[in-house]
């Protein structure tokens, strides 16, 4: 039988390092798969999936369980990640923050994750198109589509998620998404029809 | 998306059609089904997208955890040790100063107020108190924990 979420959680508050190697089994492929769409770089992915436990780990006293542990994970990674991103944008030393395509792919430092050719060429491509696009929208953009298209949450659990009103979550995903199409529609040529 | 009927559709309506794709409703729909075909789209893109091994991922993160430790513990070190860099010249002076006052006042003669409490301490800083303009007030030793 499943062990109770909770339980693990409250173990793992008292220091029982196997319940949280539990949890962290449970959810670190979701977190790794966020942050690789959000960072385009698996390298990148990888060394802020870990930081997020190693993070979590220290906070899990203070962590008050109003609400899930996942969800309490994920905004670490998220803040990590848009640290990281902060990070290399002073480091960079431009001042305003920028969201163009030049700066989602440095995000990853450069190195843009070739996805594997498992389908015909032309669906690949198309593929390819798409998370060119998402790379390109803005983050708050980018990241609402994540949650719902790759995390399938709901509108309430992106909601509790990133701490937003019912209404700003369906307006953001709104505008996410029509950028989103307007970005793909030169570029998927035939296949836009569908979009 | 054609441009028609992108001119055509108000963004309510467009809203809508992506409420009713979500919600799995009104399939029909061309701009319902657009919507849907979107996230279709996006959902296969990162599809390929498998994570590394467990206990590779494992072995990083208790790294990182023992690296975390070890330099909090570092730093609370180094804390204490600024601290007690900070001090220890002061109650040198102080001790020094106390110590002097007995040895060169010694002709004044020493009065039995000399009052002591002991405890033991683990660790800290002890620091002597004396205002040497005041030479018959009291004598305070301070003990300063760490942390």
């Amino acid at each position: 039988m499943e062990v109770l979420e909770r339980d693990l959680v409250l173990a793992a508050k008292k220091g029982d390092r196997a319940a949280f190697k539990v949890l962290v089994e449970r959810y670190y492929g979701r977190i790794h798969r966020m942050l690789t769409v959000m960072t385009r770089n698996q390298d990148v992915a990888l060394d802020l999936t870990q930081e997020t436990f190693a993070k979590a780990i220290e906070a899990l006293p203070n962590f008050n369980m109003t609400s899930s542990f996942y969800t309490w994970i994920y905004r670490i990674a998220r803040n990590l990640a848009l640290d990281r991103f902060r990070r290399y944008k002073t480091a960079g030393g431009q001042s305003e923050y920028d969201d163009s395509r030049e700066a989602q792919v440095a995000w990853g430092l450069g190195q843009t994750v070739p996805l594997e050719p498992s389908r015909a060429v032309a669906a690949q491509q198309s593929l390819n198109i798409v998370a060119e696009a998402l790379d390109e929208l803005k983050p708050q953009f980018k990241e609402i589509i994540i949650l719902r298209e790759i995390e399938e949450m709901s509108y309430e659990e992106i909601s509790q998620t990133l701490n937003l009103k019912m209404g700003t979550v369906m307006s953001r995903l709104f505008q996410a998404r029509m950028a989103l199409r307007e970005l793909l529609e030169p570029r998927l040529g035939a296949n836009a029809a569908k979009l | 998306m054609s441009e028609i009927k992108k001119k055509r559709l108000s963004k309510r309506e467009l809203m809508a059609a992506m409420l009713d794709a979500d919600a799995g409703r009104r399939s029909d729909d061309a701009e319902v089904s657009a919507f849907a075909n979107l996230s279709q789209q996006i959902r296969q893109s990162v599809a390929d997208t498998s994570p590394p091994p467990f206990e590779l991922m494992w072995q990083g993160v208790e790294a990182r955890i023992e690296a975390n430790a070890r330099e909090a513990a570092n730093e609370k070190t180094a804390k204490s040790w600024s601290f007690g860099w900070f001090l220890a010249p002061i109650g040198a002076l102080v001790i020094a100063a106390v110590v002097g006052y007995f040895v060169f006042s010694g002709q004044e003669g020493l009065d039995n107020r000399c009052y002591v409490d002991s405890y033991d301490v683990e660790s800290g800083i002890i620091l002597v108190q004396q205002d040497l303009n005041d030479k018959d007030g009291a004598t305070v030793i301070w003990h300063l924990d760490e942390g």
